[in-house]
């Protein structure tokens, strides 16, 4: 590998931090859901983006929450259990059963999401991706493989159109 | 280049009195939510198991 390619390779998965985390990620998820371990993990999250107007400050505000996604293939369930990014704890989980939900597709614009509708008055999106580097806003997690397994997934077997 | 001088400031002064402004206007807004929320349930939250450094340290996830 020369000086330049070592130069630009951009930043680096730290496994050890990613591969603890995913542990963090799967002891929460097993505490609050029965049979969690039928369940297959990622990391997603939530944007809430709002305007505000203050008088002569407006603008815009992103709130991120983040997720334990669980899917369980066999019952085509997903659960989502809200988390922190240090995972230091999460809330309760809230299951989207295949059978039980109105509507579920994969959104590209604007941003890549899984929205899932329970029913007509609510959503959720969830975003996903391979890694994020930011340990402030997000889980510090790799799980391209994870991912690709749960885009086959909800794609295949959840989605509904 | 005072007129450059010049401009910096008011514009970093219209940067800081709307920063201040924001995050007054934030803290009011969320203390009010607060008072209102009060009466509501909050929601549940689990810490992470105790044993889990335990657990994971004897390679028991």
């Amino acid at each position: 590998m020369g000086i330049f390619s070592r130069l630009f390779k951009g930043p680096q998965v730290d496994m050890e931090k990613s591969n603890a985390n995913a542990k963090k990620m799967r002891a929460l998820f097993d505490k609050v859901v029965p049979d969690g371990k039928d369940y297959k993990l990622i990391f997603g999250y939530t944007e809430d983006v709002s305007r505000f107007n203050y008088g002569f400050v407006h603008g815009s505000k992103t709130k991120i929450g983040n997720l334990i996604v669980g899917w369980n293939d066999a019952s085509m369930t997903i659960v989502v259990v809200p988390t922190v990014p240090d995972l230091s704890g999460c809330g309760e989980p809230t299951y989207y059963r295949r059978t039980d939900i109105l509507k579920a597709y994969r959104n590209k614009y604007p941003t890549d999401a899984f929205i899932i509708y329970p029913d007509k008055r609510s959503y959720i999106g969830i975003n996903a991706y391979d890694w994020l580097d930011d340990e402030k806003l997000y889980v510090y997690v790799s799980q391209e493989a994870e991912l690709a397994e749960f885009t086959s997934f909800f794609m295949n077997r959840f989605a509904t159109k | 280049m005072k007129e450059i001088g010049a401009v910096l400031v008011v514009l970093a002064v219209v940067f800081i009195v709307g920063n201040c402004w924001f995050h007054i206007v934030e803290a009011v807004l969320r203390r009010i939510k607060r008072i209102f929320m009060r009466d509501s349930d909050g929601q549940v939250w689990h810490t992470l198991p105790k044993d889990w450094e335990d657990g994971d340290k004897k390679g028991e996830p």
